[in-house]
C-alpha cells in the first residue's frame, strides 16, 4: 500500500478544509467500510482524515422532543440507548440487525449513511421519522431530509468538502406504531435482501397515516408512495393489504445480484409488507408474526 | 508518513511508531509481539482477531493501530493474572476447544458480554458469538462454556 498521510482535526471546519485541500482524502469514522476499502485496494486516499477527535459528534442529545445523534454515535449505541429503544424502536431494533456486536461497536451511523448502501440498515427507519442531515463545510451548513440525501449506490448529494455531522429525528407523535422488518439470508453478519419499515396509525379501522420505506430493493432506500397512497383514509382489511403490499412490489426497483434474484426480492417485499401491515390489523383472524 | 502513537494494552503503555494504515491486529501480533490475537479472513467477518476496545469486543483487522490512541485494549494475554481466567476454565472444562484458533475471539467476546450481562440466556449467547465463527463446529460446547463460565464468575460450581 503506498504512503498515506493521517490527519485528525479537531473541528469540523478544519476536516472540510483538508477534504477541500485533497481531493482524494478519505474521511474515516468507524473505520468497518473504510478498512476493508483500502485492504482490497477499491480506494487509495493520498490521505486519511479521521473525526474521532471532534468530541460533540459523539453526542446523543433528546430534548423538546427532537433526538440529534452526532454522526460518530455508533451502531450498538443506538441499539442500546434506552431513549431510542423507547421512543424510536424501530431505529434500535434495525441497528440490532447490522453486522455482529465487534462490528457495531465500531460501525458509525453517519458511516452507514454517508456510504450510501442501497441496502444501508439505518436508512428506512430514519427516513420513516422524517429524520433531516446536517451536512457542514467551511462554508456554512445546510440541513436537508434524509430522504433527499441519497443519489445512488454509494452516492449522495454532499458536495466535495462537506461533512455529515448530526442526524436530527423528531419524535414521533402519539398513536403512531412502528415496525421494521428484513429479510436475509441469514440471522447475523449478512447485508439485508430486503428491508421494510413501516409507520402506521390507526383511528379505529381507518388509517390516517402512513410511511412506507422499503431499503435493498432501489438504488436508494425508497419510499412507497403508492401503497402510502392505497392505504390513507381507508379501513384496513385484508383487500387492501393486499393491494398495497403489491403495489409496492411494484413500485421498488430491485436488481439481481448475488444475494438474491430481482424477482425474489419482489416478491419478499409484498411479504414483509403483509406481515407487517397484519401486525396493525387487530380485528383480524390473520395476525402474522 | 509514520505516526507516533501510546497505546494501552492490557494495563501496560506502548510507544509505536506506524503507518496510518496499518491495522491494530498487524501492530498487536508483530510491533507489540502479542501473537494470542488471531488473524483469520482479516474483513471482520470471522472473529478471531477480537480484542476488547474500553471493554467491548472489536475487530482488530478492521481497526487502524492510530485509532487506538487513547483507548484501553485488552488481548487474550491480558484476561489471565496467573492462573487461567474462569472464562478460560470454563472453556477448557466443556471441551469448548478444538483447533484452538478462534478461541481468544470467543473468550474475550464472552467476557464482555459477562461483565455486562452476567446471566445470559442461551439466545443472548448466541447473538453476542454472532461475529465469531468456530470452523471446527463447536458452537454448542461454546454455548455450554459460556453458561458455566457465568456460574464460576457467580462463585459457583467448581466442577474441575
Amino acid at each position: 500500500m503506498k504512503d498515506i498521510a493521517y490527519l485528525r482535526p479537531q473541528i469540523l471546519q478544519e476536516a472540510s478544509d483538508y477534504l477541500l485541500a485533497y481531493p482524494d482524502a478519505k474521511l474515516l469514522a468507524g473505520g468497518t467500510d473504510l478498512i476493508l476499502s483500502l485492504e482490497r485496494k477499491k480506494v487509495t486516499p493520498t490521505h486519511i482524515v479521521d473525526l474521532s477527535g471532534i468530541s460533540h459528534l459523539n453526542q446523543v442529545v433528546f430534548e423538546n422532543g427532537i433526538l440529534r445523534l452526532g454522526a460518530m454515535v455508533t451502531i450498538q449505541e443506538l441499539h442500546e440507548i434506552p431513549i431510542v429503544r423507547d421512543k424510536f424502536p424501530d431505529i434500535a431494533v434495525a441497528a440490532g440487525h447490522l453486522g455482529c456486536w465487534q462490528v457495531r461497536n465500531r460501525a458509525t451511523l453517519g458511516g452507514n449513511l454517508a456510504n450510501a448502501a442501497p441496502s444501508a440498515e439505518m436508512a428506512p427507519p430514519l427516513i420513516a421519522h422524517n429524520a433531516k442531515v446536517k451536512l457542514v463545510s467551511s462554508q456554512g451548513e445546510r440541513m436537508l431530509p434524509l430522504e433527499e440525501f441519497f443519489t445512488g449506490p454509494g452516492r449522495t448529494i454532499m458536495h466535495q468538502g462537506e461533512v455529515l455531522a448530526e442526524i436530527i429525528v423528531p419524535e414521533p407523535r402519539e398513536g403512531l406504531e412502528m415496525r421494521y422488518s428484513r429479510h436475509a439470508l441469514r440471522r447475523s453478519m449478512d447485508i439485508s435482501v430486503v428491508n421494510v419499515v413501516v409507520h402506521l396509525q390507526l383511528k379505529g379501522e381507518i388509517v390516517i397515516d402512513v410511511k412506507i420505506v422499503l431499503g435493498a430493493v432501489a438504488p436508494t432506500p425508497i419510499r412507497s408512495k403508492r401503497a402510502e397512497e392505497i392505504l390513507v383514509g381507508k379501513k384496513l382489511d385484508n383487500i387492501l393489504i393486499s393491494n398495497a403490499a403489491q403495489a409496492a412490489s411494484l413500485e421498488c426497483q430491485p436488481i439481481t445480484d448475488v444475494r438474491a434474484t430481482a424477482g425474489y426480492r419482489r416478491k419478499m417485499v409484498q411479504v414483509l409488507m403483509e406481515r407487517a401491515l397484519y401486525s396493525f390489523f387487530k380485528g383480524g383472524a390473520a395476525l402474522e408474526s | 508518513m509514520k505516526v507516533n502513537i501510546k497505546i494501552m494494552v492490557n494495563g501496560d503503555p506502548y510507544f509505536v511508531q506506524v503507518s496510518p494504515f496499518r491495522t491494530l491486529l498487524d501492530v498487536l501480533r508483530e510491533d507489540i509481539g502479542l501473537t494470542g490475537t488471531k488473524k483469520g479472513c482479516g474483513e471482520g467477518e470471522c472473529g478471531a482477531c477480537t480484542v476488547l476496545m474500553d471493554g467491548k469486543p472489536v475487530n482488530s483487522c478492521l481497526f487502524l493501530a492510530v485509532q487506538a490512541e487513547g483507548k484501553e485494549i485488552t488481548t487474550i494475554e491480558g484476561l489471565a493474572a496467573g492462573n487461567l481466567h474462569p472464562v478460560q476454565e470454563a472453556f477448557v472444562a466443556k471441551g469448548a476447544i478444538q483447533c484452538g484458533y478462534c478461541s481468544p475471539g470467543f473468550i474475550l467476546t464472552a467476557w464482555a458480554l459477562l461483565k455486562t450481562n452476567p446471566h445470559p440466556t442461551e439466545e443472548e449467547i448466541t447473538t453476542a458469538i454472532s461475529g465469531n465463527i468456530c470452523r471446527c463446529t463447536g458452537y454448542q460446547k461454546i454455548v455450554e462454556a459460556i453458561l458455566d463460565a457465568a456460574q464460576r464468575l457467580q462463585g459457583g460450581v467448581g466442577n474441575v
